[in-house]
């Protein structure tokens, strides 16, 4: 018998999820969002998918030859992070803006995972953070213009276009919760099935709910970060007489807060440390939209990014708060 | 009686038991040779008692130490002596004594040579450690040292581990179900010997025809049957301590500290055969099993008996390439060479396909935290496995790594596929070692 004995530590079983395919589970979650996104606004949801996941692939092989590593992309989690970048922002069909989503994609990677730590070990979430990034981007762009202008009038005919570029420009639930748009709200059902109101992942919770089911079944997520975000929101909104349904259901809220405050690395280890963070995220979240809605527009717009990125900051501090006691030294 | 707690934390595993729970326990034809290894347990290593060339017989002692923690070995069938050497075993090689087995065994056959109902507990004391019996789940501490818990430790309860939690393993079900009045009677000689009121024999809830058998058998009100979850690692001792009692050994301490002697089945068959026949512990049952042998068996295996041996007797592999076990799936040792001999200790030979073979991960840890969640002890791995990797003892040692229990779940658990439990038995290691260094000075 010709035996070839083979030699390995133990244990000797795994369990059989990988990183590999854990990612490629969450890609699988975000695809009834993502075609809800498509049937809503087609080309333009096409346009900011492609760009943002290009970006963010290059971004991580950039990156990782640059820092003199081997470039992986098969674990899939730089499609991921492109992918849920481009759901967090909102359509538009103007070919101008695909360099500012590519670059979105290639800083979430390249700056926000791979330099800032690497897999595993970045603080921020690299998607959240780059939203915020394109954010702050454009709030800059609008208010250069003029300047620019001023400067040459060649950069006249780019005025118009990166004021239209503004993310607020469409009708989005939350501005008209603000107020700054003349319009009905859309009806509860609506907002849950299908509508047209802000970022792609907005476009239905529904579709959102189905692909966070999916993660439950699979065992990769926990309800502990959500149910606390979304009750929190709800609570305190409610609490100052806001319509808490419509908080709870507009502005991204349930998409962040099930795909993006999950996050392995940038979420605490504990059940207890999950609730704190859950809390800290709903409790901002209702803050700032509460506080900013009616100065800072664009603040309480991205609420819930801002919110999950502050508590991402908290996570090592919770983390320690919330240390357990091992078996044998409880009294 | 007993108050049902749960331990935090642990898995539930594929258990593929199904591959061999249905074998009766059956005798193996006889070796070419055998192999004793001369430490099969932990500490003392023993003297050999006898030089090449001499004739043995079955059942005679040849090694001991003066050491108070260690214990015999014994020949396990008659032969001669044909070499005194380093051999390989399951971990490294052992100083070892090699017997050339006689092909005409004499029928050995053991008379009663004590009234189990009238020993003391210095005749059974003394027979347990002539016997050589050691823990027979895996760890193989010496019994004798075991029965002799300090005089400040009072013992009021026995428990036996009845769970085998591991995968695949079915050598501990069938003995439940084979040698069930052995079992009775070697507790009842536990109970006496230190002096204990009650037992209990905890039974995962996957063997419900080992628990209503012995519950029929058990006929003293001390001794109880408790039908425990199926839990990886419930046949941890403080995981089922913690489930039988609801009582949580202290960080760094042995179960009499909760007044609690834990023993294993085949240990607890074992102490009864050496105070009743004065038979040593020179023959164990051993399931051999996996995906990959044609024909799962539970083997009554003399100890010294190769693996090579038994894979035979169980009609050898399936496929060529295949990886070897010895022990549980999550806490035994992947053969290099399968001449390595089955020990008092060795409860399983499993043979796993190719395919079930994992790889390593070259990922770093992703924070998921699955390895927190469900570690036995409520350790950090995550942490701790880092920590070694950046050689960073210090901070290690706050972390607690002594207290793990070593089941693997951390590895078994982990996306990345890091070798998180090695990297925690290094701590252990290096912390040991520390300590000792510390101690010298």
């Amino acid at each position: 018998m010709n035996t070839k004995l083979l030699v390995e530590d133990g244990p000797h079983l795994h369990r059989g999820v990988s990183v590999k395919s854990a990612m490629w589970d969450v890609i699988v979650a975000l695809i009834p969002i993502t075609l809800t996104s498509l049937i809503i606004f087609d080309f333009e949801a096409v346009l900011i998918i492609v760009s943002c996941i290009v970006g963010a692939l290059l971004g991580e092989v950039v990156a990782r030859v640059v820092k003199g590593e081997q470039p992986r992309l098969s674990d899939g989690s730089a499609m991921l992070t492109g992918l849920i970048l481009a759901l967090t922002l909102p359509p538009t069909a103007w070919w101008m803006a695909i360099p500012s989503y590519f670059m979105g994609g290639f800083v979430a990677t390249a700056i926000f995972r791979e330099l800032m730590g690497g897999l595993g070990k970045n603080p921020l979430n690299p998607a959240i953070a780059s939203r915020i990034f394109l954010l702050i981007c454009r709030m800059a762009s609008v208010y250069a213009a003029p300047f620019l202008v001023g400067i040459s009038p060649a950069f006249k005919p780019y005025l118009y276009d990166i004021g239209s570029l503004d993310a607020f420009s469409k009708a989005t639930p939350l501005m008209i919760m603000a107020g700054k748009v003349e319009e009905a709200m859309p009806s509860y059902r609506d907002l849950f099935l299908l509508n047209e109101g802000g970022s792609l992942a907005e476009t239905s919770i529904l579709a959102v709910l189905i692909g966070c089911a999916y993660l439950v079944y699979k065992g990769h997520i926990k309800l502990h970060i959500p149910l606390t975000a979304i009750g929190t929101t709800f609570v305190v909104t409610a609490i100052f007489g806001a319509d808490p349904i419509y908080h709870i259901l507009s502005g991204g809220l349930i998409f962040g807060a099930i795909f993006m405050a999950t996050d392995w690395a940038t979420s605490p280890i504990t059940n207890k440390g999950k609730v704190i963070f859950g809390i800290g995220i709903g409790l901002l979240v209702a803050i700032l939209r509460l506080i900013f809605f009616n100065q800072t527009l664009w603040v309480g717009v991205g609420a819930v990014a801002f919110a999950i990125l502050i508590m991402n900051a908290f996570v090592p501090f919770i983390d320690r708060v919330t240390a357990r006691t091992k078996f044998g030294e409880r009294a | 009686m007993a108050k049902c707690g749960d331990f935090q934390g642990g898995v539930h595993l594929p258990y593929n038991k199904e591959l061999a729970k249905g074998k009766p326990i059956t005798e193996v034809s006889l070796p070419q040779e055998i192999v004793i290894p001369l430490s099969q347990h932990i500490g003392a290593p023993c003297e050999p008692l006898v030089e090449v060339g001499d004739k043995v017989k079955a059942g005679q002692k040849i090694g001991d130490s003066s050491q108070f923690v260690s214990a015999p070995v014994h020949a396990s069938l008659a032969g001669t002596v044909e070499a005194i050497e380093p051999r390989p075993t399951s971990s490294g090689k052992v100083e070892s004594i090699v017997i050339k087995v006689e092909q005409n065994q004499e029928g050995i056959s053991y008379q009663q040579k004590r009234d189990v109902t009238k020993v003391n507990k210095g005749e059974i004391i003394k027979a347990v450690k002539e016997a050589g019996i050691v823990g027979m789940g895996g760890a193989s501490f010496p019994t004798s040292v075991k029965l002799s818990p300090p005089e400040d430790k009072p013992i009021d309860t026995i428990l036996i581990n009845g769970c085998e939690c591991e995968p695949y393993l079915t050598c501990d079900h069938r003995m439940m179900l084979e040698q069930g009045e052995e079992l009775i009677a070697g507790v009842k000689l536990l109970l006496k010997v230190v002096g204990a009121k009650k037992c209990c024999i905890g039974i995962e809830d996957n063997k419900p025809d080992a628990i209503n058998h012995l519950k029929k058998l058990a006929d003293d009100s001390r001794i109880e049957v408790q039908a425990v979850p199926t839990e990886y690692p419930q046949g941890s001792e403080k995981q089922l301590i913690k489930t039988a009692f609801d009582k949580e050994v202290p960080s760094g301490a042995l179960p009499f500290e909760v007044g609690v002697l834990v023993q294993n089945i085949g240990t607890a068959i074992a102490v009864y055969e050496a105070v009743a026949y004065d038979k040593p512990l020179m023959e164990r049952v051993v399931t051999v099993t996996g995906q990959n042998i044609k024909n799962p068996a539970n083997l009554l295996v003399k100890v010294g008996t190769s693996v090579r041996h038994l894979i035979k007797e169980c009609g050898g592999f399936i496929e060529n390439e295949t990886k070897v076990v010895l022990g549980g799936p999550m806490t035994g040792t992947a053969l290099s060479n399968l001449s390595a001999p089955i020990t008092k200790g060795g409860n399983g030979v499993i043979a796993l396909p190719s395919r079930m073979v994992k790889g390593s991960g070259d990922l770093p840890c992703m924070r998921c935290g699955s390895c927190v969640e469900k570690c036995p002890m409520q350790l950090y791995p995550n942490k701790l496995s880092i920590l070694v990797e950046e050689n960073d003892y210090n901070q290690v040692e706050n972390l607690g790594p002594l207290d793990c229990v070593e089941c693997g779940i951390c590895s078994y658990v982990c996306p990345s596929k890091r070798p998180v439990v090695q990297q925690i038995k290094k701590a252990k290691v290096k912390i040991t070692e520390k300590k000792r260094e510390a101690g010298d000075k």
